[in-house]
């Protein structure tokens, strides 16, 4: 049990990172959803449905963090500038780190529902039915997110290569 | 004119065809090259946004942090069960002890003469009048399969049977 939440902290983190765009904001949510299930689990899960309760969790906690707090939402700018693309050691890393900071950019000016869908579609391989019960959406309503997210991205790629 | 798979492409990527819409989409992206574009530009989006996650750095200090806090937690949930359960056991034991100590002290008082009295009976209900009038003590009745006690000392006369092999001496 330990190590498998050990080894969940760093997507758990990403993912609350993707939601609220803020390092200490973000390391407080997924310190309180991954506390949460040390104290809550007696048995031992499997680790999907471990991963897919902890993004729930922290989805949860964020949104009541912004119904509590007005002033909170989504820092694009502060996220952006904790990329660190320079650890990346690819052979055309330049071009790369390039492209992953313009990706990383177009992926922040979505919105919210469309960035955390595309995030746990392509980060975390959930199914779409998976992805609607950690957001608490329907499966059509991931679809359409998804499906939106992806043209916009390719739209923005497309463009920026030209 | 758009090509009638095209609104099959995503659903084909996250898996949700069944096995022979899977084939056909497949067949077809073999000789459409318009959706293998866009089935490849939707798969290099997903590679990318894969990219931009892994470069989110993670504080070591805070890894370090949660992990201790994680280890604490783990630990700690036995030796609370544990210390649940001890009292829950430790009760029962008082109980069990308080009621051996009565039951013994009702039924092996040492007395200074012999003061009970044993009858043989065949059931429960037939009287004892074998009883000498200076003995105090409690009556003990046993036949096959009973014994009682009654203690005539008090108004609060109380009986006990239970079965006992036919050989017991009393």
């Amino acid at each position: 049990m330990r190590e498998k939440l050990v080894e969940l902290l760093p997507s758990v983190y990403r993912f609350a990172f993707r939601l609220c765009g803020h390092q200490h904001t973000a390391e407080d949510l997924a310190q309180d959803a991954i506390l949460q299930a040390c104290r809550r689990t007696e048995t031992s899960p499997n680790e999907r449905a471990l991963r897919i309760w902890l993004f729930r969790v922290v989805t949860n906690r964020w949104i009541d963090i912004c119904r509590k707090n007005q002033n909170a939402k989504f820092d694009a700018s502060h996220s952006v500038e904790n990329v660190h693309t320079s650890e990346i050691t690819a052979p055309e890393s330049v071009e790369l780190n390039e492209t992953i900071f313009l990706a990383m950019q177009i992926m922040n000016r979505l919105p919210e529902r469309q960035r955390t869908v595309l995030h746990l579609s392509a980060c975390e391989q959930m199914s779409n039915s998976e992805i609607a019960g950690i957001l608490n959406i329907t499966t059509d309503a991931v679809k359409s997110s998804l499906s939106i997210a992806r043209a916009e991205m390719r739209n923005m790629l497309s463009k920026a290569e030209k | 004119m758009e090509c009638q798979f095209k609104n099959q492409i995503e659903p084909f990527l996250d898996d949700e065809l069944s096995p022979s819409e899977r084939r056909s989409v497949e067949l077809h992206l073999a000789s459409c090259p318009s959706c293998k574009s866009m089935a490849d530009e939707i798969q290099a989006v997903a590679s990318l946004v894969q990219q931009t996650s892994e470069t989110i750095p993670v504080r070591e200090e805070w890894l370090h942090s949660v992990t201790s806090q994680i280890s604490d937690q783990v630990v700690q949930r036995p030796r609370v069960n544990a210390a649940r359960y001890g009292k829950l056991v430790a009760c029962l034991a008082g109980i069990a002890a308080m009621i051996v100590f009565v039951l013994s002290v009702d039924f092996f008082q040492p007395s200074d003469e012999n003061t009970s009295t044993v009858t043989h009976a065949t059931s429960p209900n037939d009287n004892v009048t074998s009883r000498p009038k200076a003995m105090d003590g409690p009556t003990v009745i046993a036949g096959d399969g009973f014994l009682a006690a009654r203690d005539q000392q008090s108004d609060d006369s109380f009986e006990f049977y239970w079965v006992l092999p036919k050989q017991t001496n009393f």
